[in-house]
């Protein structure tokens, strides 16, 4: 595993890192025992309405997150909060906006693997939640077969992979991460098929990232793996929020021009 | 009745559930999963599949998308 500095907004032609070498060192800043650091709770529209828990901590660098700057600097944001505090305040945030659905957003949920698994443990005894959203990128579940196996074991949970590229350079090239890397979250989706969890894939697919020629790749790929994976599909588009706009400022991509460009899918 | 999940998730797949999406008149269709509609039409599809009961004609429903005249999915 390579180290080195811990990476913080992605610059071009930086060293590509590790990602399983981040996830350890932001697990060291946002993980403590079974908690975790978040920085609110509250519901929002997706997902037809979604208690989510903003927690702290990503192993990806992309230049077109939407994440707030804890991604960047999780020393600096957020408090811990223990698993039964998360759960808690999340059925907080469902009730106070009267839906029934969960998710932990803006970080990677796989980070801090007790954390998470004791969140689920009482969501899933949780009759006033019926459906858990774990979105992720997919890095631990691609390494840890055994990770995707206890999660099999949650009945509300739906997994949704985000993929950020259809060839190794392109990803390394979005996500700062070595080129290597790009195939884990495709072994986690055969992770997923093997345990049977309920899953789908999504891709930021926007043309203005995204070739036709990448995505038609990306397509090849998945449907290598399951034509049904390929077929539910879920694509994304880049906005205009704040942090994004700063992050492809740094990056070297101008914001202005890029979300000028008309939106044309091929 | 999974080919028409496919099609009306290419519309809204996340943010709307699927009984939100489908009209009185194709309603009946929907009957056999009628415990599923609560959820948004990928989920409705993701569950379907790890059902052995329809395992097989959300592949074979799958394969006709695919092979449609969208080459790629969106």
């Amino acid at each position: 595993m390579t180290t080195g500095k811990y990476p913080r907004m992605l610059v071009r032609r930086s060293k590509p890192f590790n990602p399983l070498w981040v996830a350890k060192e932001t697990e060291k800043i946002v993980c403590d025992n079974e908690s975790r650091k978040y920085t609110a709770f509250y519901a929002t529209g997706v997902y037809g309405g979604i208690a989510t828990g903003y927690a702290v901590g990503c192993c990806f660098r992309c230049f077109f997150c939407w994440s707030d700057w804890s991604r960047d600097f999780p020393e600096l944001y957020g408090e811990f909060y223990s698993a039964e505090e998360a759960y808690r305040n999340i059925v907080k945030a469902a009730k106070k906006w009267g839906v029934r659905r969960a998710r932990i957003s803006a970080c990677e949920p796989t980070l801090c693997r007790d954390h998470l698994v004791k969140l689920l443990e009482m969501i899933d005894k949780d009759d006033r939640i019926e459906l858990f959203i774990l979105e992720t990128n997919g890095i631990l579940f691609g390494v840890n077969r055994n990770y995707v196996k206890e999660i099999s074991s949650f009945k509300k949970v739906h997994v949704r992979v985000s993929l950020k590229a259809g060839t190794p350079e392109a990803f390394s090239m979005r996500t700062g991460a070595v080129k290597e890397a790009f195939y884990l979250p495709f072994e986690a989706i055969k992770n997923l098929l093997k345990y049977n969890v309920s899953f789908h894939v999504a891709a930021m697919t926007d043309p203005r990232l995204m070739s036709e020629n990448e995505c038609l790749e990306l397509i090849r790929r998945l449907r290598e793996i399951n034509d049904v994976v390929a077929a539910n599909l879920e694509e994304e588009i880049c906005d205009p929020y704040d942090t994004t706009i700063v992050r492809m400022q740094v990056y070297g991509v101008n914001p202005v021009k890029f979300f000028r460009k008309k939106l044309i899918w091929y | 009745m999974v080919l028409k999940i496919f099609k009306i998730a290419e519309i809204e797949g996340e943010d709307f559930n699927l009984n939100d999406m489908i009209y009185e008149d194709n309603y009946e269709i929907f009957n056999e999963i009628k415990e599923l509609l609560k959820y948004p039409p990928r989920i409705v599809i993701s569950k379907l599949y790890i059902d052995d009961k329809w395992r097989r004609a959300v592949l074979k429903a799958a394969r006709t998308y695919l092979s449609s005249d969208r080459p790629i999915t969106r």
